[in-house]
């Protein structure tokens, strides 16, 4: 990795903290959403400053061609992260059916009471 | 209040409910009428309410289950003893409602399925709509045992361990309630009943099952039909729910 691309790598790493902290700071990304992030650009850093540590984990891991063993780990963590939200999505949506219903169910509920009473 | 419930899930269906409410009002049964109007964006819920019947309304809309799941609560809460739901596309006709609620009366069985296929109906279904019925009647019986000719129809009763299960938080699909559910019944020991029914096509508005949608709701069944067999639910107080 030459220098170039090593402070580049370095500022897309510095630009996703600072905006992940930002978005933490203006309430946008929740504390527990907020650490894979954070986590993730702290990678990206380490990388930019010490890039033969991607060489020396991939000749541990007997891998070839060291570039390999970043994408396969940026993509198992891209699908996980995909994973836990769709987990949240369908969570999430179960919820807002079940309060919709009940919402709908108590307000046609308080309609037959007034009916009642008039 | 009467010992039934007539569950109707309406979605953009202001052409149709009218003359739909019209007929199941003339029959003069024995049952209240809810309309569930699932957020429709049209009339439908001013034309339910000028027929005088029961209107619950979703603020947008949630899926054809999860208006059917708002009718089991309604029913559960106000304690019906049973419930038919029923298309208010104008698919079902009123007169098959009467033989439906005798038998849930008589509780011939825990769910009575209105069956459009049975005594050689074919209500004239398209050919992808006709190879998903029949892969999902083949998979129910080498599944459960149970010959069932229409698991996809949305003209059904339950009695109220049926339809108070169902009414519970993640018991119900939000969107079509079909062969999964009927398996998953099957298998917790539940009996079901098929009657013949006679259907027609809508005249107005488009089908939930138009186009290509069959294929990919095959699909999604099968998936869950799946997992229920993995998951192998039992009930878990069937005695006290009844």
């Amino acid at each position: 990795m030459n220098f170039t691309i090593r402070i580049m790598v370095f500022l897309f790493g510095m630009l996703f903290i600072i905006g992940t902290i930002r978005l933490l700071l203006i309430k946008k990304i929740g504390e527990r959403y907020s650490v894979f992030w954070l986590v993730g650009c702290l990678a990206i850093l380490v990388l930019s400053i010490v890039p033969n540590l991607v060489d020396y984990i991939a000749s541990f891991l007997r891998i070839g061609y060291p570039p390999t063993l970043l994408l396969l780990l940026s993509t198992l963590m891209l699908f996980w992260l995909c994973l836990y939200n769709s987990i949240h999505i369908t969570l999430l949506k179960r919820r807002l059916v079940e309060l919709t219903q009940r919402k709908a169910v108590e307000d046609a509920l308080a309609e037959d009471e007034k009916q009642v009473n008039r | 209040m009467t010992k039934g419930l007539i569950i109707m899930p309406a979605y953009n269906e202001a052409e149709n409910i009218g003359r739909v409410l019209d007929e199941v009002l003339g029959q003069n049964l024995n049952a209240d009428i809810v309309v569930v109007n699932d957020g429709s964006a049209d009339a439908t819920e001013a034309v339910a309410k000028s027929r005088g019947v029961k209107v619950i309304t979703h603020p947008f809309n949630l899926g054809y289950g999860a208006a059917l799941q708002t009718g089991f609560k309604y029913a559960s809460i106000r304690g019906y003893e049973y419930v038919v739901q029923f298309d208010s596309d104008g698919q079902h006709r009123a007169e098959d409602l009467f033989k439906i609620i005798c038998s849930l009366e008589n509780k011939e069985a825990d769910i009575i399925i209105g069956s459009r296929f049975m005594e050689g109906g074919n209500f004239g279904a398209g050919i992808s709509k006709k190879i998903v019925i029949r892969m999902m009647c083949a998979l129910i019986k080498l599944i459960t045992g149970a010959a069932i000719t229409d698991p996809t129809s949305g003209f059904k009763g339950y009695l109220r361990q049926i339809y108070r299960y169902y009414s519970e938080y993640n018991h119900f699909p939000d969107d079509y309630p079909d062969a999964d559910i009927l398996v998953k019944m099957l298998k917790m020991g539940y009996t079901v009943r098929e009657l013949p029914i006679s259907a027609r096509r809508r005249e107005h508005g488009v089908s939930m099952h138009s186009g290509l949608k069959p294929l990919v709701y095959l699909l999604q069944i099968l998936l869950s039909i799946l997992i229920i067999t993995i998951r192998n639910e039992k009930p878990a107080s069937k005695g006290e729910q009844k």
